[in-house]
């Protein structure tokens, strides 16, 4: 399914012509999170990530660029030492899918302060690079909090960039057949200040994600392969 | 299993002889003679026999119990050998009892201890304290020191002081625990709790102590009994009503069908205002908050000032009205109670709050507005009337639609007959039991075959298996975990030494501040223009869809969005689509049930007889006056006509065409007999038919919409009592029900924790996170302990699997034949189904099929 330039793909979007692969929040060590407040339970997080970023590499081939959507990891003080092996374990699987030279990009979420001593180190040095915001051939990356649109205001009235693409909303849809509903991810195609807007759903593989309250554009539902279920009322 | 023994009353002589001379002076200075209850039950407690009494409430119950204790304490107290510790444990299910403990325990202390002054007799102090969540820190250390003799507490802080290292020490000689509101406290996974506290507290003790429960009015009495003692023997006293009954039923209208909604409702608060007019003080009970708030607010509105009074030097107005439920603060139900007891209200509302014991002063009427839903229910709120000795107890039945009517005079002619329905005692609830290992492996190291025997002392888990009790065990031990770290096990289990115990520093912080069985409810606000107008159940919530109309405090709202805790409505003039009462139903006792089926196949068999012997039967059937027997009369004339009389041996299955094809089954069995076998046979047509249907509930019966009478035919032959439970747990599968009993299931057996070093977790989060971990736990393993509970708890407490099964029973026998109609209008008997039935959809369904079609639709 075509979304604007973007192929997407599962719930990712993928620039052909550029080979970049785009993801959404990935909040990893969401469990351990948990955990650390005390609860018990089996975990399977990284196990389903592994999982569908396999599925989407068969489908894209070797990649450019990966660009994360920011909210890389989850927990807001400090990183945890389970966040610690999960990125490791997600950059080792990504440099297999990545050309000798390509690179991953974060830009920075909320939840990813912390991130930048790791990224730093010496062997990701010219690998991975930590940004407030990124563009491309006038595609605007960034996270997408409040602030964000606040400090990257003028960058985003720049005349240069024609599209934004953020994350950050974990945006989901219940689809209603009169008689039950049941909730997607879904990508939202909209407009921000007369610009193309696309908010990528968040990657987190155990829930949907919230309502889109406030939020209307073109609805690309994400199920088996994407729907494109235009625009909601 | 121990004896249980029915006792009758004893001479009053011989419980006379068995006081002390102190202690009988004053009980003659305030009585003038034993009540029955007191005949019954003083000298069993005195020579220490395990005991439960039933009696109606507005009894002496509660003196009953302590008086034998009173007894022995002041006869050591005055041979000043009362020793630092507890003597007597008085465990209630509710905190705000402090008037209850004032009138039949500290008063008669004090009035004891007055008149052994006046005697010269020299006397140790007795001190009763009580210890709720509500106690302050330094009244718990105060306690340490001067620890009460007779210890006043709640289940949930009787458990935590078993856990407490220092407190528990205090109950190393223990001689006598009382468990009042019994009852009410086992029918729930409260009770299941109390059960192995209990046995805890046993362990704790030296002494076998002596075990009273009071009752209300409950069947079968061995059960109760039988959990209250788990193995041993115990006494039964069940004691008669001291009053007589005076119960009748009153119609607001002749004819249901041919009123018009606005005339019915009028005609019913002119009901019950007379009825309230000729009486000095009324209760109405209306088994709901929203019906309780709706009754108070049209009584005012429709009879302006009668309803307060206006003081005539301050000019300030006093309602004479008040409402009680439990959503209301404490201050205003305190304030309610205490006016209520003064004689300053005329008439109180209330929904179930007033049910237990609390004292309320004399009531002239009890008004039960809108069926009870059981015999046992009836009797103890009408047994809130005439609170003196040997008076009437009055209660009035107010119906407000037919089939109210028939289960009304059900329930009447059952009370006046005895025939009250069986309690359900929740067993091996594998949540609760999860709680009590961490907080017994916190107290020591177990031998673990030690501890197994001591959970299966009480009754809820004396049928528990090993595989269920060491599946528990491997849960709080991590073992269910993926990575082998067991970093976040509770407890560690020794194989070799077979030796379990506790895991972590914080360990009894946590369990200490996360004990307890009643799950932290969520509630949304409902936000009109930027105001919060109201609350509704989260349950609720997820039955919304855009669009749909509800009722919220007697107004109208049209649901528009949701964002967070809020949900975002705006006023609107169109009829509800949606019933918002459901979640809070009470659902028909099996046995009522089915005692109306019977009167129903009675009426089947003379429907043929003249309308005046019919008359003649049914007044003398259901002790009912004329205007009753007729209205009662038309309406099975009517079915009779229209379709066919369904009754206790014959279903009625009929096929009804509207915008959806009903398939509506007459059987009535109860609401959660129904929810089991609607569900079952749901599910048994969708997977046939491999789409959805939907289902729709009441306690008369069922609907499935969906499917044809063929395909529903065959389905429910299908269903077998061999085969129900592997149905259900299919069926339940994907419910948002099972869903919410594992949030409420994983809270209790304290894997997702409400408070964690002192954060608390709101609902929303918990909810949020717990179908995350519902996620995770059914991709690991299908037997997860905590899971395996949730949908134990979905099919036998929240539906009746057992008496479901029991009717299938009866149908494979051919004790209950199946019988079709195809009908044209709805049949007289399935208008409230059609109308109110909660109604749910049986998925089937995969999330991917289910997008391709609506996406297929969507294209068309």
């Amino acid at each position: 399914m075509k979304i604007e330039r973007f192929d997407a793909i599962d719930r990712c979007l993928f620039w052909k012509e550029n080979k970049i692969l785009i993801i959404g929040d990935l909040h990893l060590g969401y469990e351990n999170y948990l955990n650390e407040r005390g609860w018990v339970f089996p975990k399977t997080q990284m196990e389903e990530t592994l999982k569908i970023f396999d599925a989407i590499f068969k489908k894209t081939g070797r990649v450019k660029k990966i660009v994360l959507l920011g909210d890389v990891k989850h927990y807001f003080g400090g990183i945890l030492k389970k966040e610690f092996e999960d990125f490791y374990k997600l950059v080792e699987i990504f440099k297999k899918h990545l050309y000798k030279s390509g690179r991953i990009v974060i830009v920075k979420g909320n939840h990813d302060n912390i991130l930048e001593p790791i990224v730093n180190k010496d062997k990701f040095r010219g690998r991975i690079f930590l940004k407030d915001f990124y563009d491309v051939e006038g595609v605007l990356f960034f996270h997408g909090n409040k602030r964000d649109f606040e400090k990257f205001q003028r960058k985003i009235e720049d005349k240069k960039i024609k599209l934004i693409v953020t994350g950050h909303f974990h945006p989901a849809v219940k689809i209603n057949d009169g008689e039950k509903q049941e909730k997607f991810k879904c990508f939202v195609f909209g407009k921000y200040k007369k610009k193309k807007w696309i908010i990528v759903p968040s990657f987190f593989p155990l829930e949907a994600g919230s309502d889109l309250f406030g939020l209307k554009g073109r609805i690309f539902v994400v199920a088996d392969k994407v729907y494109d279920f235009g625009k909601m009322k | 299993m121990g004896r249980f023994e029915f006792i009758k009353e004893y001479d009053s002589r011989l419980i006379i002889d068995s006081l002390d001379p102190l202690v009988r002076e004053w009980f003659f200075s305030r009585f003038r003679n034993f009540s029955r209850t007191q005949l019954y039950g003083v000298l069993p407690v005195f020579h220490r026999k395990n005991i439960l009494i039933s009696a109606p409430t507005g009894g002496t119950k509660t003196l009953t119990a302590f008086l034998s204790i009173l007894n022995y304490l002041v006869s050591i107290a005055k041979k000043k050998e009362l020793d630092n510790r507890v003597y007597a444990v008085y465990c209630s299910p509710l905190k705000a009892l402090s008037n209850d403990i004032y009138v039949n325990l500290v008063r008669p202390l004090e009035e004891i201890n007055k008149l052994a002054k006046e005697k010269g007799i020299e006397m140790q102090e007795i001190k009763v304290n009580l210890r709720t969540g509500d106690t302050e820190t330094k009244e718990r250390v105060k306690m340490l020191k001067k620890v009460p003799h007779i210890l006043v507490t709640t289940p949930e802080s009787l458990a935590i002081m078993i856990n407490s290292p220092k407190f528990s020490e205090k109950f190393s000689l223990l001689e006598f625990v009382i468990v009042d509101e019994i009852h009410s406290l086992a029918e729930n996974k409260r009770g299941v709790h109390l059960s192995l506290t209990l046995e805890r507290l046993q362990n704790l003790s030296k002494i076998e102590f002596t075990r009273i429960g009071l009752s209300a009015t409950i069947a079968p009495l061995e059960r109760v009994a039988h959990y209250l003692v788990g193995d041993r023997d115990c006494k039964i006293a069940s004691v008669e009503l001291e009053k007589r009954l005076n119960l009748s039923i009153a119609t607001p209208v002749k004819d249901f069908l041919e009123t018009n909604p606005i005339e019915l409702d009028s005609n019913l608060y002119r009901l019950i205002d007379e009825l309230i007019e000729q009486h000095k003080t009324t209760l109405i009970f209306t088994n709901t908050r929203a019906a309780t708030e709706r009754v108070v607010h049209n009584l005012k509105e429709k009879f302006p000032g009668k309803y307060e009074n206006i003081d005539s030097e301050s000019g300030e107005t006093e309602p004479l009205i008040g409402a009680h439920h439990s959503s209301l603060s404490k201050e205003h139900r305190f304030s309610i109670e205490e006016r209520l007891r003064n004689g300053k209200l005329k008439a109180v509302v209330c929904s179930t709050s007033l049910e237990l014991g609390i004292d309320i002063g004399f009531i002239d009427l009890v008004i039960l507005l809108g069926s009870p839903k059981g015999v046992a229910r009836a009797m103890q709120r009408i047994g809130r009337a005439g609170h003196k000795l040997h008076a009437i107890a009055k209660g009035c039945f107010v119906v407000y639609d037919v089939d109210d009517l028939v289960e009304c005079a059900l329930i009447l002619k059952n009370s006046i007959e005895k025939r009250i329905d069986e309690i359900h005692i929740p067993e091996n609830c594998l949540d609760v039991l999860a709680q009590h290992i961490y907080g017994m492996a916190i107290n020591k190291r177990w031998n673990v075959d030690e501890m197994f025997s001591l959970i299966r002392r009480s009754y809820c888990y004396r049928n528990l298996t090993r595989e269920d009790f060491f599946n528990v065990v491997s849960y709080l031990a991590g073992e269910y975990e993926l990575e082998k770290s067991h970093v976040y096990s509770k407890i560690w289990y020794d194989e070799e030494r077979r030796e379990i115990g506790k895991k972590g520093k914080l360990a009894r912080v946590i369990y200490m501040t996360n004990i307890g069985t009643i799950p932290d409810e969520s509630y949304v606000n409902v936000v009109e223009n930027g105001k919060i107008v109201g609350k509704i159940d989260e349950l609720f919530l997820e039955k919304l869809k855009k669009g749909d109309v509800f009722v919220l405090g007697g107004s109208r709202y049209q649901f528009m969005y949701t964002k967070g805790m809020n949900v975002y409505v705006k006023r609107s003039i169109k009829s509800p689509t949606i019933p918002s009462w459901f979640s809070e139903m009470l659902p028909l006792s099996f046995d009522t049930a089915v005692s109306i089926g019977k009167f129903r196949k009675y009426m089947d068999e003379r429907m043929k007889d003249g309308k005046k012997d019919v008359l003649r039967f049914i007044k003398d059937y259901l002790y009912c006056d004329n205007k009753t027997a007729e209205t009662i009369y038309n309406y099975f004339k009517d079915q009779k006509e229209f379709s066919i009389i369904p009754n206790e041996n014959k279903i009625l299955i009929e096929e009804y065409r509207a915008e959806k094809n009903y398939l509506l089954f007459h059987t009535l069995f109860g609401r959660r007999v129904n929810d089991a076998l609607s569900r079952a046979v749901g599910y048994l047509v969708a997977s046939a038919r491999g789409r959805d249907v939907g289902i729709g509930i009441t306690d008369n019966g069922f609907y499935i919409s969906g499917g044809d009478l063929n395909q529903v035919e065959k389905a429910f032959k299908k269903l077998r009592k061999e085969n129900i439970r592997k149905i259900l747990d299919e069926a339940i599968e994907k419910t948002e029900i099972l869903k919410r009993r594992f949030r409420h299931c994983a809270a209790r057996g304290l894997m997702i924790l409400r408070n964690y070093k002192g954060r608390i977790k709101s609902v929303g989060k918990q909810e949020m996170s717990s179908h995350f971990i519902l996620a995770a736990v059914k991709k690991k393993t299908k037997n997860f302990p905590i899971l395996k509970e949730a949908r134990r708890e979905v099919l036998e407490d929240l539906m009746d699997i057992k008496n479901a099964e029991k009717v299938l029973e009866w149908i494979e026998s051919g004790k209950i034949k199946i019988v079709k109609k195809n009908t044209r209008v709805v049949s007289p008997f399935a208008i409230n189904l059609i109308l109110q039935g909660y109604a749910d959809v049986i998925k089937i369904e995969d999330k991917i099929e289910f997008i391709r079609r609506v996406y297929a639709e969507l294209r068309k």
